[in-house]
């Protein structure tokens, strides 16, 4: 432990500065919230809500497209909105459910693992853009398809539906 | 039975029964403890590295340290010392971290993994094996740390203290931390988390238990090694908890916050294991003994944080996608740099 000397009046004099610093901590820290900023919270709350909104703007009409089974349209929208947002994820989602819906398993698995490797939230539950439980469904149908021939294409679809399960499953990134 | 052999086995038995109920109450899937994985999100919470993913500042390390801490007290077994090749312990902290992210977990989290039935996981325990033989033989073969003298003053109380105010800032909560919502910032209650990391902490204050540590006296003394019964009794309690609370599915594919490059994860856990034979203690034990005053250890603590920092940030972690080009060079680097660190220390001077 910490030797005990004999207190000489710098020692007194350093015990109260630690006191009296502790103090102003305290006061700062607790009795003035009004001090404390928020601005970085607020910056990244911000940026999140508009982010949710634009996604909502540019692929709900494309979700509509979709769900009405006009899929050659949706893919041309798809297409003009990948060259202005490169990579978007929910673009590759959906191009990823297009490719489903017209039965091309792993081209359908490669979509939505390349989805969920650009942004996690879509295996989140709790996240405003989760789709856990349509990427859920796609693994189970694509999982009883999934054959075990050397191909490099099929070892290519077992590699995203792993990745699809091993995110699925949850655990750390 | 004496009083530490129970304390072993208690050690071996909570840590089993916890680090899988952790993950029931709401830490990520195979992490309820693993001390590279709260490295790595702690330092995110801090605004230490961008992965939004991987930020929550975990109250579980600082229950670890603060367990330790009173344990150390109680027991009149604090004592302030360090000044044991500094350096190399910060550095190896890092590198820790480093062999852990691509693996993807602690020595912990590997036993963890294994008990839920991660078949993939088997690759990081023969690397660990490995790693900590190859630690023992670089003892065998004349590199003996110095031992941490004791010190005036309390630098063994900083990371005690750190611990607290971390501790505090997560109660706070000032605008500057972050806190993911998703990935691995999913947590159990903290109160929940606190209470457990208290306990755990304590017990192994007092008992030394280390996972490293119990690879290594197996190596050395067999199975009948006391640390032996406590590293069974966790891997017993940890699969009984998992099969009972329906986190058991043995498969090697698809398995929670693992990736199946089985010879990146080898060779992970092989540097994992020899660095923490050669400084005493796997990442976990090093919290412990920086909570009963080892400022040697804390440094260590400090490099791990860091680490944690390092891997998010330069792209190092691996995730279940496999393991990125520069988690592989970084790897090499951090093996390459062990090697060359071992060669100076056997042929430096003793004082």
């Amino acid at each position: 432990m910490v030797n005990c000397v004999k207190q000489d009046i710098f020692d007194r004099l350093l015990l109260t500065a630690f006191v009296v610093t502790c103090a102003a901590l305290l006061y700062i820290a607790v009795a003035s919230p009004a001090n404390r900023s928020t601005a970085v919270t607020d910056d990244k709350a911000l940026a999140r809500e508009g982010q949710l909104l634009l996604i909502k703007t540019l692929y709900d009409p494309l979700e509509k497209l979709i769900a009405d089974g006009h899929y050659q349209s949706a893919l041309l929208q798809l297409e003009e909105l990948a060259k202005k947002y490169p990579g978007e994820p929910t673009g590759l989602l959906l191009r990823g459910r297009i490719q489903a819906a017209r039965g091309a398993l792993p081209e359908a698995v490669a979509g939505y693992s390349a989805a969920v490797r650009a942004n996690g939230s879509f295996v989140d539950a709790r996240s405003p853009l989760s789709r856990r439980d349509e990427i859920a469904a796609l693994v189970a149908s694509a999982s009883q398809a999934a054959n075990d021939t050397g191909s490099a294409e099929a070892h290519q679809f077992r590699q995203h539906l792993y990745y699809l399960k091993s995110r699925l499953a949850g655990g750390c990134e | 039975m004496n009083s530490w052999r129970f304390l072993i086995l208690l050690s071996g038995l909570l840590m089993g029964l916890f680090g899988v109920l952790l993950t029931v109450w709401g830490n990520p899937e195979n992490s309820g403890i693993c001390i590279s994985c709260f490295m790595e999100t702690s330092a995110g919470a801090l605004g230490l590295h961008p992965n939004e993913r991987m930020q929550y500042l975990r109250p579980e390390l600082a229950g670890f340290v603060l367990g330790a801490f009173g344990s150390a007290l109680l027991a009149g077994e604090y004592r302030s010392r360090g000044g044991s090749v500094p350096l190399f312990r910060f550095a190896s902290g890092i590198i820790l971290i480093i062999g852990c992210a691509v693996f993807i977990g602690c020595p912990i989290k590997l036993f963890l993994r294994l008990t839920a039935g991660d078949l993939s996981s088997l690759a990081g325990v023969f690397g660990l094996i490995a790693g900590v033989w190859l630690g023992v033989s670089t003892h065998r073969h004349g590199l003996e740390l110095p031992t941490p003298q004791p010190e005036r003053g309390g630098s063994g109380l900083i990371v005690p203290l750190m611990a607290l105010m971390l501790l505090a800032l997560y109660l706070l909560r000032p605008s500057f931390l972050r806190f993911s919502t998703g990935g691995g910032g999913v947590a159990a209650p903290w109160l929940l988390s606190l209470t457990v990391a208290l306990l755990i902490g304590f017990i192994s204050q007092r008992s030394r238990f280390c996972i490293t540590g119990s690879v290594r006296d197996m190596l050395l003394m067999g199975i009948r090694s006391p640390m032996a019964g406590g590293f069974l009794l966790f891997i017993i309690s940890g699969s009984l908890t998992a099969f009972l609370t329906g986190r058991f599915h043995p498969a090697f594919y698809g398995q929670p916050g693992a990736h199946t490059e089985v010879f990146w994860s080898f060779l992970g856990m092989l540097l994992v294991g020899w660095v923490s034979t050669l400084i005493g203690g796997c990442p976990f034990r090093q919290l412990v003994k920086a909570g009963e005053g080892d400022a040697d250890a804390g440094l260590v603590v400090i490099g791990m944080l860091s680490g944690g920092a390092i891997v998010q940030s330069f792209g190092i972690a691996a995730t279940a996608a496999g393991v990125p080009l520069y988690g592989k060079l970084a790897l090499l680097l951090s093996l390459s740099g062990t090697i060359l660190a071992v060669r100076c220390l056997r042929r430096a001077p003793a004082l």
